[in-house]
């Protein structure tokens, strides 16, 4: 299918790919079951949009799903509380011990206008109550949300899911169809450039890198699609791997022993094998074409933090269109949080962080405050919605329905809730991935807190259900002391 | 069946690749981490056992290791790699195929004992590593006794810590299972999970067996939880083993021809992000990911590199080619045969002379520094002779393009990202090894010297220079390099530039980007230090990222607190501490003075050369020196940033007091500048209003506004950079804050703001006293992975002290505990907070950002405490003032002096110490007697041990 390549603002990307969704949502795989997918051919993809220092779940929830938890407390949800504060108790939602599932309870969510006005709400999830004791909450748990391990000192406490999964076959694929990039981490914050490595882990003690610069991004990853040169430079760089890897052989008869030597041959062992599917990659593209590439000058024109939001999402968007990679994480203040949105009167002046403590002050400006933020984590999750629709709007190449039917994308606080956090409930919203098996729906669910003891439900439950529905492995990624819970899946999020 | 977590993280290390029947024989492959199936176990048995046989040692005892592994071989292996990442796919073709580790097939189930008695064994012994063997808790990751590790297991029943015959099942199980705040173990928490009681009580049940799991290899403690008397007691010398350093960010983009904010070069993923120093990342390699980063950067930095533009234009000063400038003129020219572009490919090509010279060149000066091997060489040229080639076809030859390549080539080399420290065959390191190391030492910067402006860097000058003339061959004469590199004398390490040079703090030129920003240069102190020595300063007091930390109301219960000037001056003089501390800020224009931690840095310069040239003490001067360097006012009218117009003088509380007659001219306003020696407030008349905060920078330091002379700002804004220099206003800068007010780095403000919470009355103490206890004292607080408690103070209520809030939750910890009337009882055992919070509390004189405080809730600031643990004299209750005081007693602490030299071990090895050290750090403390931090580091860097290096 030949596709147009013509540049779109943030609003029309957005508006653009959800008239696409109509149609494409017809031919989804929704409902398939587990056994077919297994059986499937179709890649499996995984987006997670780890929001540094959380959001206000507020922006999830409808009137309906605020009344029930307002039923479960036995008293009205208030606007005004800070959300670290559970809503005003320590009762999470309720005290209930079985899991609450309100079917097709999103529609009215003020976070979820844009998923909503593309008609996409049943094909997302939002998830309460999943706890990750482990990670400690605080300002941001860094790499322990994703690991459901603890992060001290700025070392990871253990291997993230973003890692695990783009390691797993069924994900990353092989042969031919291996991804060359195993996963993609961008961020953005305050930090325009450089790179952060406080998301992502491939072992204890081992951070990944995540590349903050939208430009370096763009070059690295979009660029090669894009630019008649592309595979030139490829071939450039393979010439350059082949320096290395004689000089790092050569370098290894002196020093067989050496790790770091070992190593770095391995790297570039790999590298030499990417390069040449990444070529794959590049042919196909250019022969198929690209939906919606970015051009060098719309990355460039981002300029303000929610706008590199949507620049950073739209690499992500062409690097999974492209096959480049079935990973993706984006770290939103991975550069730091403590940001000017620029959205009022007071996010145009005030950093986030001082925003966030004067959220439920009483402040006479506290109600502004609360409108701005919610606004842009607003801004945050129509980046999310314009991501799905525009996945949905791109058949799967083997007609196994669109890519957002392989893609489980994933919105969620780094911190669990709260400013200060606790680490008992990370609220997240998740979209598309029905053709794993994952169930969607349109659903508000409510997981048991830690008042239900051993029948509690946390977030390393639903790595562990995302593993199962990627390769059919029952195994636990959590860290967590208490195995009886950690091992669990979480079948209300699987249609088998 | 599933199998846990460990497993999966193990699935990467190990060769299985699936999470079913094979992991049974996975399981039993994986080093160290499992059990061959030796008896004929029944497959259902196995599906029972493998959960709980891989989840609870196996493989997290495994990872634990592991780490402690890459730590605790640094002293045999520095070099060693940290970045033992896994392979796509986590199976077969990982790291651990690949380097041809052996995997040998674990210990042996023992034939009286099940699997399920073996695995319960081994969750009793996780639960003893995970719980109690702790860093800042019971050896032996910790220091306190006994020593509660997994290997202690069986003397621990035989001791009847565990008792099955006993009650209650031993005196451990006593303060394990209960709910007693008094006597819980771990003290952090109000009771242990029940599933881990209740399989304690199994084992208990079994008759507490033991035997039937593998005793692990006892835990060596590393960092601080090494005993630190043990650390300075030599017994016998042992060599530091030969090592490859990786490059990090800064080298890596300054050998480039960038400066630290090249954007071009930034995305590098060379940082290391994760450890105690940023030095700590050369013991790591490249992995997959941040190998194709590293490749994306050289690319994405072609034009940067190669581009005329980027550097000025002219000459030879593309980033690429900057290591050409290090050459003499007769080598420069020699080098045309190839750099002129006007020079016909096919004529290089049949110019192998030519060819050999310049790849010579370039792997010698431009990247390795060192004489390149054959083999090295060689390939540099078939890589060179290739691009000529391909020149030859295209469309566009250029030359420029051929020579970027080859450099991009060469910085793919081994040699160029790890640079050696392995010595000869007796292990004695090459001089270019050691001048490498050097150089290293002190800066980031390339050997060659050369920048990307035409510009003299003397602080470099001996680079190239000790390089090229001197050989020394012996070690004696590498230890007379060593001696001379930190002799202050010879200009390498620090000193004083003169007001007379031609362009302000040349050291500093690759930190600056240029534009308004260079306006800080000629405004910063002449004291400088080697960037490392520099560097090494801002990350053992940690206060570089003063700016993370928010603070509302920074004003709160100082004296710009103590009375109303207005809400115009609230607003703007919350806005000088926040533009003195960030510089520039968004909507915000920049302007010319250096920031907090500029000033923090030249304060610790000054101290630091002041003693070292007049024979003084380092260490007490960097916890003594009341000379900080101060930020002046720029109010000239022409100076952009500040056009603003003073008329004369006024009362900013009269002024500014609602209803009040205007004091000053139609369209000025009363600025509060601060207070005179009597204490009254002082202000100026202003226009217009906004631009009060240019006069309130120094507000912080509770001092009366500097002003420079207008006709020097004016001259600095039209590029006469030297003019601030020459002013008296340079020299001004410089005060001497009151005595009893300020002493030393922790009592700056940017220390304070760095370590202080975002709230006056919240919990800077801890932060502070933790901050002491660790670093200063080198000494292990348990950490937050324990704690399963509340970790926060009550909601204010705006009455209280910060100091009452702790002690409503923490109780007096400065009492004995029986004393303690206050407090919950878990926070009040003192058993964590028990380390910092009285510490902390001498930091109490001053608020969250660093001010001093006026009034402190109605009542004097207090910093007064009693410290009952300072080690080396836990009998005495030590009374302490305030923290002046308390620097004083540090400045004095041999303790702390200890662990100075400790942190100034870490930072320049790249790696913790460990009693192998002892010889070198005795050494060290020797050198350090009289005060002089240059003559610990020539005892560094010409011992024995570091120049003569041992078996790997």
């Amino acid at each position: 299918m030949k596709k147009t390549n013509h540049a779109l603002s943030r609003r029309s990307f957005l508006v653009g790919a959800g008239a696409a969704v109509g149609a494409a949502s017809l031919v989804g795989g929704f409902g398939t079951t587990m056994a077919q997918q297994m059986g499937s051919s179709s890649p499996r993809r995984f987006v997670f949009v780890l929001r540094v220092n959380g959001f206000d779940s507020n922006v999830l929830m409808s009137s309906q799903a605020k009344e029930w938890v307002g039923q479960a407390k036995g008293s009205p949800l208030r606007d005004e509380i800070w959300w670290g504060t559970q809503y005003g108790d320590d009762r999470g939602y309720g005290t209930h011990d079985t899991t609450e599932v309100l079917p097709n309870s999103l529609s009215g969510a003020s976070g979820l206008n844009a998923l909503e006005s593309m008609g996409m709400l049943s094909r997302a999830t939002a998830l309460f109550g999943l706890g990750s004791p482990i990670t400690g909450g605080g300002h941001s748990a860094s790499h322990g949300v994703l690991a459901s391990a603890r992060t001290l000192s700025g070392q990871p406490g253990g291997q993230t899911l973003d890692d695990f999964l783009s390691r797993l076959e069924s994900v990353r694929g092989t042969g031919d169809q291996r991804t060359p990039v195993p996963a993609l981490r961008v961020g953005v914050g305050g930090q325009t450039d450089g790179v952060v490595y406080s998301n992502s882990a491939s072992a204890p003690g081992q951070a990944l890198p995540t590349l903050l610069s939208t430009e370096s991004v763009w070059n690295a990853y979009i660029r090669p699609l894009v630019d008649p040169g592309g595979v030139d430079n490829l071939q450039r760089r393979a010439r350059l791997l082949d320096v290395a890897m004689r000089d790092v052989e050569q370098a290894l008869k002196l020093n067989p022993d050496r790790v770091q030597l070992q190593r770095y041959r391995a790297s570039v062992q790999a590298q030499l094998i990417e390069q040449d599917i990444f070529k794959q990659r590049i042919d196909d593209a250019m022969r198929d074409g690209l939906s919606m590439p970015p051009s060098l000058e719309q990355t460039l024109a981002a300029q303000s933090p929610l706008d590199r939001v949507d620049a950073q999402m739209r690499h992500i968007a062409t690097s999974l269109e492209a096959g480049l990679t079935n990973v993706a994480l984006l770290g939103v203040g991975a550069g730091g949080f403590n940001v000017n949105f620029g959205l009022g009167e007071y996010s145009s002046t005030n950093g986030a962080h001082q925003l966030c403590h004067e959220f439920s002050e009483g402040m006479e400006r506290s109600a502004a405050i609360r409108q701005e933020l919610r606004a842009a984590w607003t801004r945050e999750l129509d980046a999310v919605a314009s991501l799905a629709a525009h996945l949905d709007s791109i058949p799967e190449k083997n007609g196994e329905g669109t890519m957002l039917d392989n893609t489980v994308i994933i919105y969620l606080p780094d911190n669990g809730v709260g400013h200060h956090a606790r680490d008992n409930d990370y609220p997240l919203l998740m979209i598309g991935g029905e053709n794993m098996g994952l169930r969607t729906g349109g659903s508000t669910i409510f997981f048991p807190g830690y008042q239900a003891g051993d029948k509690r439900v946390e977030l390393s439950n639903l790595w562990n259900t995302l593993v199962h529905l990627a390769s059919g492995q029952d195994t636990s990624v959590s860290f967590e002391a208490a195995k009886n819970i950690s091992d669990k899946l979480i079948p209300e999020l699987m249609t088998v | 069946m599933k199998c846990r977590e460990p497993l999966v993280k193990c699935q990467n290390r190990c060769k299985n690749t699936s999470c079913d029947d094979q992991s049974v024989w996975a399981v039993a492959t994986c080093k160290n981490e499992g059990y061959p199936m030796k008896r004929g176990l029944q497959v259902a048995k196995w599906l029972t056992a493998c959960v709980a046989v891989v989840s609870v040692w196996g493989c997290e005892g495994a990872i634990e290791r592991t780490n402690s592994d890459v730590d605790d071989s640094l002293p045999q292996s520095p070099g060693g790699d940290k970045d033992l990442g896994m392979m796509p796919g986590g199976g077969p073709g990982g790291p651990g195929d690949e380097m041809g580790q052996e995997l040998d097939s674990g210990p042996t189930l023992p034939e009286d004992c099940t699997i399920e008695e073996m695995a319960l064994e081994q969750s009793v012994a996780h639960f003893l590593d995970t719980s109690c063997s702790h860093s800042g808790c019971h050896l032996p990751r910790g220091q306190r006794s006994p020593s509660l590790g997994a290997a202690d297991l069986a003397r621990l029943v035989e001791l009847k810590g565990f008792d099955p015959d006993a009650t209650h099942g031993g005196w451990l199980m006593d303060r394990i299972d209960t709910t007693d705040p008094t006597l819980i173990m771990p003290p952090i928490r109000p009771a242990n999970r029940p599933e881990d009681i209740t399989m304690l009580r199994s084992w208990l049940a079994q008759g507490a067996p033991t035997g039937c799991a593998p005793v692990p290899e006892r835990v060596v403690a590393k960092g601080n939880n090494i005993p630190q008397e043990s650390l300075f007691t030599c017994a016998s010398p042992t060599p530091m083993s030969p090592e490859l350093k990786r490059l990090d960010s800064e080298e890596f983009m300054l050998a480039l021809g960038g400066t630290l904010s090249t954007r071009a070069l930034a995305s590098n993923p060379l940082e290391d992000a994760v450890s105690p120093f940023s030095t700590f990342g050369g013991a790591d390699s490249l992995g997959e990911t941040a190998m194709g980063i590293y490749m994306n950067t050289l690319e994405g930095a072609r034009e940067f590199r190669t581009d005329f533009s980027y550097h000025g234009g002219g000459g030879r000063s593309v980033a690429d080619q900057l290591w050409i400038k290090s050459l003499t003129q007769d080598e420069q020219d020699a080098l045309n045969c190839i750099v002129s572009s006007r020079r016909a490919a096919a004529d290089v090509l049949g110019d192998e002379a030519c060819m050999v010279l310049y790849t010579q060149q370039l792997l010698q000066r431009g990247v390795l520094h060192r004489e390149p091997s054959d083999e090295e060489a060689a390939l540099i040229l078939s890589f060179l002779r290739d691009e000529l080639n391909n020149e030859s076809e295209d469309s566009e030859p250029s030359r420029s393009k051929t020579l970027s390549y080859t450099t991009e080539a060469t910085w793919m080399m081994t040699g160029a990202l790890f640079p050696s420290l392995q010595g000869d065959a007796q292990g004695v390191l090459s001089v270019d090894e050691y001048g490498r190391a050097l150089n290293r030492a002190l800066t980031s910067a390339p050997m060659h010297g050369a920048t990307h402006v035409n510009v003299a860097r003397p602080e470099q000058g001996w680079l190239t220079d000790f390089h090229m003339q001197t050989q020394p061959q012996t070690k004696e004469q590498l230890q007379a390099l060593g001696a001379r590199i930190f002799d202050l004398d010879s200009g390498y390490v620090g000193g004083e530039f003169e007001a007379s040079l031609t362009r302000p703090r040349p050291d500093l030129l690759h930190d600056y980007t240029y534009g308004k920003s260079a306006w800080r240069l000629p405004r910063r102190g002449r004291y400088w230090l080697a960037p490392h020595i520099a560097g090494f300063f801002r990350e053992y007091f940690n206060y570089e990222d003063v700016s993370s930390v928010t603070k509302i109301d920074p004003l709160a219960t100082s004296i710009y607190a103590s009375q109303d000037f207005g809400r115009n001056n609230l607003s703007n003089m919350t806005a000088a501490f926040e533009l003195n501390r960030d510089g520039v800020a968004p909507s915000r224009p920049t302007h010319g003075e250096p920031m907090i931690v500029e000033q923090l840095d030249d304060m610790i310069a000054r101290a630091v050369i002041k003693a070292e040239r007049d024979g003084g003490d380092v260490f007490e001067a960097l916890f003594t020196s009341r000379t900080y360097r101060v930020p002046a006012v720029i109010s000239a009218e022409g100076f952009v940033a500040y056009r603003a117009e003073v008329q004369g003088g006024c009362d900013p509380v009269a002024c500014n007091a609602q209803g009040a007659e205007d004091c000053c001219a139609s369209g000025f306003s009363c600025a509060m500048d601060g207070f005179d020696v009597s204490g009254e407030p002082v202000g100026s008349c202003i226009n217009p209003s906004s631009r009060h905060r240019w006069r309130q920078l120094a507000n912080v330091y509770h001092i009366l506004p500097i002003e420079e002379d207008p006709a020097t700002s004016q001259a600095s804004e039209d590029d006469d950079l030297m003019a601030p220099q020459l002013d008296p206003t340079h020299q001004a800068r410089w005060v001497e804050m009151p005595e009893g007010e300020r002493a030393g780095v922790l009592t700056h403000p940017a220390w304070l703001a760095r370590f202080g919470s975002n709230a006056e009355e919240d919990a800077s103490a801890v932060l502070r006293g933790h901050w002491v206890r660790e670093h200063l004292f080198c000494e292990s607080v348990a950490g937050l992975d324990l704690v399963q408690l509340e970790a926060q103070l009550p909601v204010s209520d705006g009455t209280q002290r910060a100091r009452d809030r702790l002690h409503q939750v923490f109780g007096d910890l400065s009492r004995p505990a029986a004393q303690r009337t206050q407090g919950d009882p878990l926070c009040s055992n003192g058993a964590c907070h028990g380390a910092m919070n009285t510490l902390g509390m001498t930091f109490e004189v001053y608020n969250h950002a660093g001010y001093l405080r006026h009034d402190d809730h109605g009542l004097t600031p207090d910093g007064s405490t009693v410290i009952s643990n300072w080690p080396g004299r836990q009998s005495e209750l030590i009374e302490v003032e305030d923290a002046t005081e308390l620097m004083t007693m540090i400045a004095d602490d041999p303790h702390a002096r200890r662990c100075f030299l400790r942190h100034v071990f870490r930072y320049f090895m790249g790696r913790y110490e460990t009693q192998a050290d002892a010889c070198v750090l005795a050494d060290m403390e020797v050198a350090f007697e009289s005060g002089s931090l240059l003559a610990a580091l020539e005892a560094l860097f010409t011992h024995d041990a570091y120049l003569v290096r041992g078996a790997q």
